[in-house]
């Protein structure tokens, strides 16, 4: 009787173990492993690329340092007007840039009716992210050819980017009355570069 | 004799049991998933791959995120950058699947159920969208996400 009751009573947890191994939850994980890669990569802000409207640098606006009829205006042997426009870039690697004329002035300052020059020189310099470590300290002229010169290969300036990845940089430019002309003519003296960005 | 062969099927009917349910359980066939999306080398970038991951069950159930450290659904990179990073879950077995992309913090609370009774292989097709800002360039390197996708039944 002992031995029958044994019997059925195992029997019957058998065949109820199984449905409460199904009632209870259960769980099962599979893990999903999603790499993405950023390469090194370098972006003018909109407004100074290629396809969008040119940098100008207004002959009235932007220029300060002179005596004539405004500071934007050389009035007097000895004025040296200066400008200086900031150009935003977005970075995560360390550019080199470079200055090229762009145009048939060469980089100067020319007036267009009778060729008469401007001494012009350039330099880049830190904006308020990032760093500048240039080639050659001080302006370059744009007249001089080979070492030194604004647009010699060896005058470089190289920006150490900001970790946020949005760096800026300060492009200055320096006219005056080249020496040896006192009276230049009275005009509107213009030229045309562009800045390349090389990076790896 | 009799009883004998009695006691003999009562102790071993449990383990029946139990073989016969295991046969056909709920599990992911992978369990491991691996998805490479293209690289990033521009601002305002979307970059999207997708995974196709095959659920055996015998019985409906319901698939979960669970991100296995803070921040896991997030391709994160150096330092902590973050591309967002969006998803979509679909598949002829989900009872809702997504209709549009879902941001990391909206797929992380999801539930997705799978309403197919089984025994079946069902396939949950995952796709993954990165989009790099637009103001700025993130870090260079490899970027990552954490996380496990469970199914209870």
């Amino acid at each position: 009787m002992f031995k029958k009751s044994l019997c059925l009573a195992t029997l019957a947890a058998g065949l109820l173990l199984p449905t409460f191994g199904r009632a209870s939850t259960a769980t099962d994980s599979a893990d999903i492993s999603i790499t993405a890669s950023v390469e090194s990569y370098f972006e003018w802000a909109s407004g100074y690329k290629a396809s969008d409207s040119a940098l100008t640098i207004d002959k009235d606006a932007d220029w300060a340092g002179g005596t004539g009829t405004s500071a934007s205006h050389i009035g007097k042997p000895g004025d040296v007007i200066t400008t200086t426009k900031n150009l935003v870039v977005h970075t995560n690697t360390d550019p080199v840039f470079t200055i090229a004329p762009s145009n048939a002035t060469s980089g100067i300052l020319t007036e267009g009716g009778t060729n008469t020059t401007l001494q012009t020189s350039y330099k880049i310099v830190a904006g308020s992210a990032g760093t500048i470590t240039a080639s050659v300290a001080g302006y370059l002229p744009a007249e001089t050819v080979g070492a030194g010169g604004a647009f010699d290969g060896g005058s470089t300036f190289t920006l150490t980017h900001d970790v946020s990845g949005l760096s800026d940089i300060n492009l200055k430019v320096q006219a005056s009355i080249p020496a040896g002309i006192t009276l230049p003519k009275a005009a509107t003296y213009s030229t045309t570069i562009k800045i390349t960005a090389t990076w790896s | 004799m009799v009883r004998k062969f009695i006691l003999f099927f009562a102790l071993i009917a449990p383990l029946s049991a139990h073989v016969v349910i295991g046969y056909g359980a709920t599990a992911w066939m992978g369990p491991t998933y691996s998805l490479t999306l293209p690289h990033i080398n521009q601002t305002a970038q979307t970059i999207s791959g997708s995974l196709d991951i095959a659920l055996q069950h015998d019985t409906p159930c319901d698939v979960t995120i669970h991100v296995l450290r803070t921040g896991g659904e997030v391709l994160t990179g150096p330092g902590g950058a973050t591309i967002a990073t969006s998803y979509m879950v679909t598949g002829a077995a989900i009872l809702t699947p997504d209709a549009d992309w879902v941001s990391s913090d909206d797929f992380r609370a999801r539930l997705y159920h799978i309403k197919t009774n089984g025994p079946t292989t069902d396939e949950i097709h995952l796709a993954v969208r990165g989009e790099s800002p637009a103001g700025r360039a993130l870090p260079v390197g490899d970027y990552t996400t954490s996380f496990a996708l469970t199914v209870t039944w």
